[in-house]
């Protein structure tokens, strides 16, 4: 079978500056201009940074209609991953094939508006992460409808409950039918019912053949949503399988690691 | 699977995965049909019966319609997923059949690579193109908010203007007793003011663009040349508006157009590229050095005293007169003031600034796509 996306050998390196996370002042490229006028910069290797390994050397294959679950501990690079896959980032080594539209949803409601409408916000989100006009169009009532907010369409959205703005948000992320779909934890919103609702249209996404990519920390969800799962941990693909094992091998990581810090503590 | 007397054609294999669909199985009358990729739009006739068959795949899910060329004729549509689907026959005495098969065993290209480093540029410009419709929710998000939060809304874009030309007139015509050429000096400073403020308002908001925008770009993908750029739109909307304000400013002093107005859309498209690039480029500076931020005001204010707009091109010695022009706006606000005022072309200024203009776009072009990927790192 065709794969939808094929990753090869895919690594990302950041500089972490020394200074925090802030640009080299214009005076501070002068200076060292001027003392190592031979020294190559390229913008960000100025002395006494730190090279970081975000990603290493990672590989893997999805088919279509696949629903991969990426779990790991915080810092482990799931994000990252994700930003790669979704374009926003490029990675510092590696390729990767993409056979479909991605669509991203690393954050639920980017480039809202507070002063703007629910309805322009609605039109405004769907071009952000990738709608044509005419789409948002053609599924206005049903994001309306899902995100039930009738009522309060041409109130600035600045006015909303945080649960009313959650809700458009999502539906809004939620009916955008790309091929490749990444999450990043965008489910954790609103209250149980909602969240059911969500899960349920994450379930019929996968059932119209179009592949998840669903970054989560809810071993729950992900054991609901997933049929496979990627364990990241330091950077590297430490495990790719069937839910269970892998989420086994999760917990177990997990457990470890309080087990040391129980006994540093001690 | 052709109905006597109907026109038939097969879509074959539409791959899924590969976006990518393959005709096969036309019946000879079917026309203009080709095979190709799910982002063009598949349009053919039947030559007979004049039916125009349109195949619109803006969309993962494909859909077939139909459209009597007649007028009033049914249409058929049918939404074809991942398995074969047939149209019903129509009661039409015209029947058309459409057969759409999904397979996904075909060898394909990707429709995009992921890899580190940059594209050629036109592969990027030509993605900016294909996410135009983003651009202008941009355009109209800022332009609808900044007509709502502000009271006095659009008299802002003809007020900013209007007020530097009293100053000036107050300081420079009435007790520096400036002259001004033949017209009045209100009308001569405001014409030189307008294009201005559109470049320098571009550009001290453009350059922050980027670093104000982090939220969206650091979460979605889209070509981020759209957000200067859709700063630049927003302005050059200000700019529109300000040149109606003029006209009304000229109509009171009774001056008169003339056929150099022609010149006005040409140099509009001059100064806008011009402050294209410049916003873009300081965009990207800006994030790389955080002192650019700082700098900026002073560097735009010693652009503007070394720019003829509140005094006229004659005032600078005739030696230092080439130099100058080299500053592209010379050519650029000259122009504007020859072309809206009716007084003579400076015609080796503009070309020189036009010159200028697309070298530098080029050059930030260049620039943009050899740092975006770095500063967005950083970001």
């Amino acid at each position: 079978m065709q794969p939808i996306i094929q990753v090869r050998n895919i690594s990302k390196q950041y500089f972490v500056e020394r200074s925090s996370n802030v640009a080299p002042t214009l005076r501070e490229v002068l200076m060292s201009t001027i003392k190592f006028p031979f020294k190559s910069r390229n913008g960000n290797g100025a002395n006494g940074d730190e090279l970081l390994w975000a990603l290493r050397d990672i590989s893997f294959k999805v088919d279509p209609g696949e629903v991969i679950g990426i779990i790991g501990r915080n810092g482990a690079g799931k994000s990252t991953l994700l930003k790669i896959l979704s374009r926003i980032i490029k990675p510092t080594v590696g390729e990767v094939d993409l056979y479909g539209r991605v669509g991203s949803l690393l954050a639920i409601g980017t480039g809202f508006h507070p002063d703007l409408s629910g309805r322009e916000n609605i039109f405004l989100n769907g071009a952000i992460i990738g709608m044509k006009r005419e789409e948002v169009r053609r599924k206005f009532d049903d994001i309306v409808a899902f995100a039930e907010v009738e009522r309060f369409l041409e109130t600035p959205v600045k006015y909303y409950s945080s649960g009313m703005y959650l809700r458009l948000a999502f539906a809004v992320a939620a009916h955008f039918e790309p091929e490749i779909l990444m999450l990043d934890e965008v489910l954790a919103v609103g209250d149980t019912a909602f969240q059911k609702k969500c899960l349920e249209k994450m379930k019929q996404v996968s059932r119209d053949g179009r592949t998840v990519f669903f970054v989560s920390h809810d071993l729950m969800s992900v054991r609901q949503l997933c049929s496979r799962v990627l364990l990241i941990e330091a950077g590297q693909l430490l495990e790719d399988g069937k839910t269970e094992t892998v989420s086994a091998s999760y917990l177990r990581i997990v457990s470890q690691s309080e087990n040391s810090s129980a006994e540093s503590i001690r | 699977m052709t109905p006597a007397g109907g026109a038939s054609f097969c879509l074959r294999r539409f791959s899924f995965v590969c976006r990518r669909y393959v005709l096969a199985d036309l019946h000879p009358r079917v026309s203009g049909c080709r095979s190709g990729t799910v982002d063009s739009r598949l349009l053919c006739t039947d030559s007979a019966s004049g039916l125009c068959i349109e195949i619109d795949q803006s969309e993962t899910i494909a859909r077939s319609k139909l459209n009597g060329s007649g007028g009033g004729r049914p249409t058929i549509s049918c939404a074809v997923s991942e398995k074969i689907m047939t149209s019903p026959a129509q009661t039409n005495p015209s029947v058309v059949t459409a057969e759409i098969v999904l397979s996904s065993n075909s060898p394909c290209e990707p429709l995009f690579r992921i890899k580190p480093g940059r594209s050629a540029i036109l592969v990027e410009l030509k993605e900016a193109w294909v996410h135009r419709e983003l651009l202008y929710f941009l355009i109209w998000r800022d332009l609808k908010v900044r007509y709502q939060q502000t009271v006095l809304g659009v008299a802002w874009v003809v007020l900013q203007p209007l007020l530097m030309t009293l100053v000036f007139t107050i300081f420079f015509s009435k007790l520096g007793h400036f002259h001004s050429d033949s017209v009045p000096y209100a009308v001569f400073a405001y014409a030189g003011l307008v294009p201005w403020t559109f470049f320098s308002n571009s550009v001290s908001t453009g350059s922050s663009s980027l670093i104000g925008n982090t939220y969206i770009i650091t979460k979605v993908y889209f070509p981020r040349l759209l957000i200067p750029t859709a700063v630049v739109g927003v302005r050059l909307v200000d700019l529109l508006v300000a040149l109606v304000a003029l006209f009304g400013l000229m109509l009171f002093y009774g001056i008169r157009v003339g056929p150099g107005l022609l010149m006005l859309p040409v140099l509009i498209v001059e100064s806008t590229l011009l402050t294209l690039a410049v916003s873009s480029w300081f965009s990207v500076l800006n994030i790389r050095y955080r002192d650019v931020g700082t700098l900026l005001p002073v560097l735009i204010q010693l652009w503007m005293f070394t720019s003829p707009i509140i005094y006229p091109l004659r005032l600078v010695p005739e030696n230092w007169r080439s130099l100058y022009s080299l500053n592209p706006l010379v050519g650029i606000i000259e122009g504007f003031r020859s072309s809206l005022l009716g007084l003579p072309f400076n015609w080796k200024a503009i070309i020189v600034s036009a010159v200028i203009t697309l070298l530098f776009q080029g050059y930030v072009l260049f620039f943009f796509y050899r740092w975006e990927d770095r500063v967005i790192d950083k970001l």
